[in-house]
């Protein structure tokens, strides 16, 4: 069992020429969390992640893992292992040869490193294929062989590039389970970037949004995805409803806003009188009265059948909402609805 | 019509194999010649002029030097191939492109205008002409060849499976022994395998620079100025077979590394 380490991030900062890939990042991450750091294409995951394992040097910032700091050492100095995109095993190795790689490095031979690459080869749930070659495994084999590689020389830090990208949807679903798995049996930290919000939220103690180099929210995935703090994240984590409003009143942590709904009272702080946006979860709404509060009649413009629920689209006046409603009773095209939600589920954003 | 279309097309290609298989058939069969002359008719099967090119001590040095400058050389021109295409592939320095078109421009000059240059500027440094001169001469034509077909070999994917490597701990050497060679070995192995087979029959290159040891392409020509002869159809027999021998590997090496990828 190897302890995770923390790692601290600080005022991290990596600049292209003019363009920053990285601004300032600061971040936490505490000794055996699962941290995913979650950014669309060109947010700068990679490169923090690049960073992080030492393959690109910070224009400004400094790395701390523990109380070392490893800015300045290269990845095979730093208690850091990757889990790379394309898995990069070597080809002319065995998947046995591949696992013992790390551990021939650091001097363990014989029937120690044996041992060892059998216990991570179980720990992977791929016992007894050592002999095989790479050119033998499948996608999703790969992809465990090259997490047993990067776990078995126990590292403090895991570093995980995009891991389950090439995979198939259901294989990436099954993965996540055993990633969250394994992470908690072997206590390391692990961060991991992705895109990909579903699997951020599905493994992480802590998600790191990131956008434009910048960090634009971070926490508890409940809390990014009921809570968010940012317009940014209340629309790239899930789907939310815009509504534009007007602080008109404000007291005792509670804002009154009104919009083209009407005005309620919601939980936040804003300046009186100036513009603010109420962000509603799809699934928030409900297609009749039974919310505490109403926001009005509407027609169902589209519908479609999800599985679990029914997905439609009500236009409310000059408003269009998206609804997440339960399979049943089925809603149909033209019907008029009436829309209600419960006041806590609403977030106020600033504009 | 179309009969004839058809017999047309056989015989322009029976005439293109003809034209250039008959010289190289003539000189294997002649070289099985029971008699004094090389030419037609041939009178019968024999080994007796292959027992005659052993026993002849001057072409068994020549064969002997060949080797020597043919190994050496395609050693040299693979290390230096390798080391080239590492560098410019890792490390990117400015004007890579540039290098590498520097690099590989040799292979468009004349081996009479290589020979003649280095011919000159060996006696300018007042270095004899002998067999160290004739494998600097080899590799100043062959390492090119070499650079390019191990620079092809090179590539980003190559670069991750180093990085790999480093982030498990190896240090540097331990990358290149481990890694880097390991993967590029078909490259490195078909470069020197056409090293030796280029340097193993070239003429020119040898003829001018070197004196008293000379490689095989040189005695043979030796020879020839006194007369044709079927031993120096041996000679030349030999030369051919090792050449064939040497591309056939090369060409089975590089197929199969392809057919891996795929």
């Amino acid at each position: 069992m190897t302890l995770g380490a923390r790692l601290t991030i600080d005022g991290v900062t990596k600049r292209y020429g003019d363009t920053a890939a990285l601004d300032d990042v600061h971040l936490v991450v505490e000794p055996g969390s699962y941290v995913v750091i979650l950014g669309p294409s060109g947010s700068g995951k990679t490169t923090l992640l690049s960073i992080l394992g030492g393959f690109t040097e910070p224009t400004e910032g400094r790395i701390h893992i523990d109380d070392t700091d490893v800015t300045d050492l290269p990845p095979v100095r730093r208690p850091t292992t990757t889990v790379f995109q394309d898995y990069a095993l070597f080809p002319h190795m065995t998947v046995g040869k591949n696992i013992g790689f790390g551990l021939a490095m650091h001097g363990i031979k014989g029937d120690e490193r044996r041992r060892r690459v059998e216990t991570a080869l179980e720990l992977v749930g791929l016992p007894g294929t050592g002999d095989r070659h790479i050119a033998s495994l499948s996608g999703g084999q790969r992809q465990r062989i090259a997490l047993a590689r990067a776990v078995v020389i126990e590292p403090r830090v895991l570093l995980l590039d995009e891991p389950l990208g090439a995979l198939d949807l259901k294989l990436r679903r099954q993965m996540q389970d055993e990633l969250s798995k394994i992470q908690r049996r072997l206590g390391t930290t692990f961060v991991h970037v992705t895109h990909d919000q579903e699997e951020a939220m599905s493994l992480a103690d802590t998600i790191v949004v990131l956008r434009d180099g910048r960090i634009e929210d971070h926490g508890p995935p409940d809390r990014l995805y009921l809570r968010p703090s940012t317009r940014f994240t209340a629309t790239f984590m899930g789907d939310s409803n815009l509504v534009d409003g007007t602080a008109r009143a404000t007291a005792g942590g509670r804002v009154e806003v009104e919009t083209t709904f009407g005005r309620f009272s919601v939980h936040g702080r804003a300046i009186r009188d100036t513009p603010v946006t109420v962000a509603i979860r799809p699934e928030h709404l409900r297609a009749d009265d039974t919310g505490g509060f109403q926001l009005g009649e509407g027609r169902v413009v589209d519908r479609h059948f999800i599985g679990a629920h029914q997905r439609c689209r009500v236009a409310l006046g000059h408003t269009e909402l998206i609804l997440n409603s339960p399979a049943k009773p089925a809603l149909a095209i033209d019907q008029i609805v009436r829309i209600s939600a419960d006041l806590d589920d609403f977030v106020l954003l600033e504009s | 019509m179309k009969r004839v279309g058809g017999v047309i097309r056989y015989s322009y290609v029976v005439a293109v194999f003809g034209f250039i298989l008959l010289p190289v058939l003539a000189l294997v069969l002649f070289s099985f010649q029971d008699g004094a002359v090389a030419v037609p008719p041939l009178r019968g099967l024999s080994l007796r002029w292959y027992e005659a090119l052993f026993a002849d001590g001057r072409m068994m040095a020549a064969l002997r030097n060949s080797a020597l400058v043919g190994i050496t050389s395609a050693l040299i021109c693979t290390m230096l191939g390798f080391l080239a295409a590492y560098g410019l592939a890792r490390f990117r320095p400015k004007g890579v492109q540039a290098l590498r078109a520097f690099l590989i421009a040799p292979l468009g000059v004349s081996y009479l205008v290589i020979g003649l240059g280095l011919s000159l500027t060996f006696s300018e440094l007042a270095i004899g002409r002998s067999l160290i001169t004739v494998t600097i001469g080899h590799v100043v034509i062959n390492l090119p060849l070499a650079f390019a077909i191990i620079m092809s070999q090179m590539n980003e994917q190559q670069a991750r499976f180093e990085q790999a490597a480093r982030d498990l701990g190896a240090g540097e050497s331990r990358v290149l022994a481990l890694v880097t060679v390991p993967l590029l070995a078909p490259g490195l192995l078909a470069a020197f395998l056409l090293s030796f087979t280029l340097s193993w029959d070239e003429f020119v290159i040898a003829l001018l620079l070197t004196r008293f040891d000379v490689t095989l392409p040189v005695e043979i020509w030796s020879a020839l100025r006194t007369g044709l002869n079927p031993k120096t159809n041996a000679a030349g027999t030999i030369v051919f077979a090792l050449s064939i021998g040497m591309l056939i590997i090369t060409y089975a090496l590089i197929r199969r590394r392809l057919e891996k990828q795929r």
